[in-house]
Parts: C-alpha cells; sequence; structure tokens
C-alpha cells in the first residue's frame, strides 16, 4: 500500500507552522511517532509524512488549538479511550450512529441505557462497515463478534479490523497494524478499518 | 498530578532500586535504577545507571548517568556525563557537559554549551544555540558537538559538526563543520565555518 507522502520541508510551507510547533505537537503525542518517516534523499536524512494524514491532523489542531489545551487535544488524538459512558437517549438523539447498527446492536441484548465508550466504539465500526454497503447484516453480527471478544486484547494499541470473503462465506479478523495483508486468489478483502482512526472519529463526535 | 502519596527516593552510597513513582529522586552516591522512572524532581549527583525510561519535572545530571531509555520533562539539564539511549524531550533542554543522545533531542529551547564531546543524533525545536565556553585551551579541538540533523526556528550554532541544518534563521559561527544548510529567511555563516552546501528555500 503505497501512499503519497510529503516532507516535512513542503509541509511547513504548505500549512505555515514552524519547526518549533512541529516539534512540540510531536512532544505532547499530537502527531503518532510512526507519521514520521526518515528517508535518505540526496539532500541528506529527510522525514516525510503521509500526506493526507498530516494535513487533516494539522487542520484539526489549527481549529482547535483556540479552545483546547495542547494536553486536551492530545487525550482526543490518543488511541486510548475515553472515560465517558453515552447514555442511550443521547445515542439516538445525536445520531452518532445509525438505527440500523444499534438495532443489530441491542439483538439478545435486551434494553441499553447506557454505553461504555469502548461498546459504543463497537457499534460505531459496524455502523461505518454497514454504511460502505460492503457488509451484510449478518456479516455485521460476526464483526461485532470479533470486536467484543479480542478488540480488548489490543489494549489501545494500533489495529484493523478485516472482513474477508471468499466463495460468499465471510471470516472477520482482527490485526494489529502496521502490517501487510495478501490473501488468495478468489478471496476478497471486503472491509479493512484502522481502528485508532475510528476511535478519533467518535471523539470528536462526542466532544 | 497527585504528590501527596509519593515517597522520595533517595540512593546514598552504593544502592540500587526498582522504578516506579516518587516525589523526589536523588542518586548520590552510585546507584542503580531497575525500572522506569517517575517522578517530580530527579537529580542525579553521582553515578547512576537507569534501566528505563525518566520521566520527571525536572531531571538534572551533576554526576554521570546513563538512561538506558528516553528522558522526558519539562526541563532538562544535563551537567555531568550523560548518556541517553533513546530521545530526550522537554521544554527547555539545557547541556554543559559532555552528552550523548541516541535519539532526538526535541524541546522548544535547545541551549548547549559544549565543555566537552557531545554527540546527538536528531535536534529539534524552537531556539537552538550551541555556543563553547572556552574558545581556546588545552583540550579545546574535542569540545565538539557532533549531529545529523538540526532543526529549528532559529538555529546558532559554533564547533559543530552536522549533516543537515534546517532552519529560519541560522547562524553558523566559528569552528562548525556542516554538509548543507537549507534555511527560510536568514544565514550567517563565520569566515571560520565550513558549509558545503546553502539553499534557499
Amino acid at each position: 500500500m503505497e501512499q503519497d507522502l510529503i516532507s516535512k520541508k513542503e509541509l511547513l510551507e504548505l500549512t505555515g507552522i514552524s519547526y518549533g510547533q512541529l516539534y512540540r505537537w510531536k512532544r505532547k503525542n499530537l502527531i503518532p511517532e510512526e507519521w514520521f518517516i526518515r528517508k535518505s534523499t540526496f539532500t541528506g536524512q529527510e522525514t516525510f509524512f503521509p500526506k493526507e494524514k498530516i494535513l487533516a491532523r494539522i487542520h484539526q489542531i489549527k481549529n482547535m488549538k483556540e479552545d483546547l489545551s495542547l494536553d486536551e487535544l492530545a487525550d482526543m488524538f490518543s488511541p486510548n479511550p475515553s472515560e465517558i459512558a453515552v447514555r442511550y437517549k443521547d445515542v439516538v438523539e445525536r445520531n452518532i450512529v445509525s438505527k440500523i447498527a444499534l438495532d443489530l446492536y441491542q439483538e439478545g441484548r435486551g434494553d441499553i441505557k447506557e454505553f461504555p465508550f469502548e461498546n459504543l466504539l463497537y457499534v460505531y465500526v459496524l455502523d461505518a462497515a454497514l454504511q460502505s454497503g460492503e457488509i451484510s447484516l449478518d456479516e455485521g453480527k460476526i464483526l461485532l463478534q470479533t470486536l467484543e471478544e479480542h478488540y480488548a486484547k489490543f489494549q489501545h494499541r494500533n489495529c484493523e479490523l478485516m472482513l474477508i470473503r471468499k466463495l460468499g462465506i465471510a471470516t472477520c479478523l482482527l490485526v494489529s497494524t502496521p502490517n501487510e495483508v495478501h490473501v488468495e486468489r478468489g478471496a476478497r478483502v471486503v472491509v479493512r478499518l484502522h481502528m485508532p482512526t475510528y476511535v478519533e472519529q467518535l471523539k470528536m463526535k462526542l466532544a | 498530578m497527585e504528590h501527596k502519596a509519593r515517597h522520595d527516593l533517595s540512593l546514598s552510597g552504593v544502592g540500587s532500586a526498582s522504578g516506579g513513582t516518587y516525589h523526589d529522586v536523588r542518586i548520590n552516591g552510585v546507584g542503580k535504577v531497575h525500572g522506569d522512572l517517575e517522578c517530580v524532581h530527579c537529580r542525579v549527583d553521582g553515578v547512576a545507571d537507569i534501566y528505563g525510561n525518566v520521566k520527571a519535572t525536572t531531571v538534572q545530571i551533576r554526576g554521570r548517568a546513563r538512561v538506558q531509555g528516553s528522558v522526558s520533562g519539562d526541563e532538562v539539564r544535563l551537567e555531568g556525563d550523560t548518556t541517553i539511549d533513546g530521545n530526550c524531550e522537554a521544554e527547555t533542554f539545557h547541556a554543559a557537559g559532555a552528552f550523548r543522545v541516541d535519539g532526538l533531542v526535541n524541546a522548544d529551547q535547545v541551549s548547549i554549551r559544549l565543555h566537552g564531546s557531545a554527540k546527538v543524533k536528531e535536534i529539534g525545536g524552537e531556539h537552538i544555540r550551541v555556543v563553547k565556553h572556552h574558545k581556546f585551551g588545552l583540550f579545546s579541538r574535542f569540545k565538539k558537538l557532533t549531529a545529523e540533523t538540526i532543526e529549528g526556528d532559529d538555529v546558532h550554532l559554533e564547533f559543530t559538526k552536522a549533516d543537515v541544518v534546517r532552519g529560519n534563521r541560522v547562524t553558523i559561527g566559528p569552528g562548525c563543520e556542516i554538509e548543507c544548510v537549507e534555511y527560510r529567511t536568514d544565514f550567517q555563516q563565520a569566515p571560520e565555518a565550513r558549509v558545503t552546501e546553502s539553499r534557499k528555500l
């Protein structure tokens, strides 16, 4: 998976931030370590970043740093789930996840009054997968089951949720990232969801 | 941070301790710490081997220390002979003495006074200033900072050997050997400095 890279120089030029700011944000963990990609160029060592991700992140930081302190921002961007729990009523009212995903989650679980962050995250990821139009409701169930059983084991390290389908039979797996996955011919990776991205999105929605 | 329940750790003479969370950490004799240290003030006046990371509000090393991990704090002062295997992150980083950091020194204010040989892989921050205290002397030629890359908004260097220096305002003083300087607004070079290539961005 070759992604578009941007050099540090170009990044500073494009966004108008200074070295001081960039290093400060790195120090506060607003920019994850793995985005700093070192490469040798003819002008010596240079640092590159995944272009889309870093531009989006810097845009977010610039927008929010008026209202939040750097430490608060760091919490928001960290892959660690927040402590909060959200009431069922709020989830519905604020339209955080779709009704379909919510119903699927509630199936067999009875009435849920409150969602701890992690559970809401599962529903949120399920929703994203369903919205992509790639998976069926039944596949949604195994996705949810995988998350519930195994997500905690990653202890907030970066991981990806994958659904692979061959001849109409789907298998769901949770793998740590960064890595490469190759599947046999005839099988297809249907969805591949980067969990930290969703943790972050959900935090933004709840904030 | 909750400070009340924390104890102090003091190692005088020869001693060792496990890592952990403390209020003040002082190592006066020969001390070993097996594990990560988290404290408010960390001060080493003797010889310390720390097998883990150090996280403290202020870190002051006046003796000899080897940290087999990273150091982070608001204020880090290295005044003795320090080796850090990982990165060193701080709001202000002061060094006056010999030191080696195998990773990145990342601080808003980096000020280095050369009293011995200093080696860092990378330096990044807002203001970076490297000066030599006594320009002449018996061992003067060993007093040098060696780095791969140095990046900052304001960079002032003396007696530094580096592959790449990037910054907005860059001043290369006497005794420097720099392969490549990339600057945005301002570049000055002392006649005694050697810069192979300089480029305005």
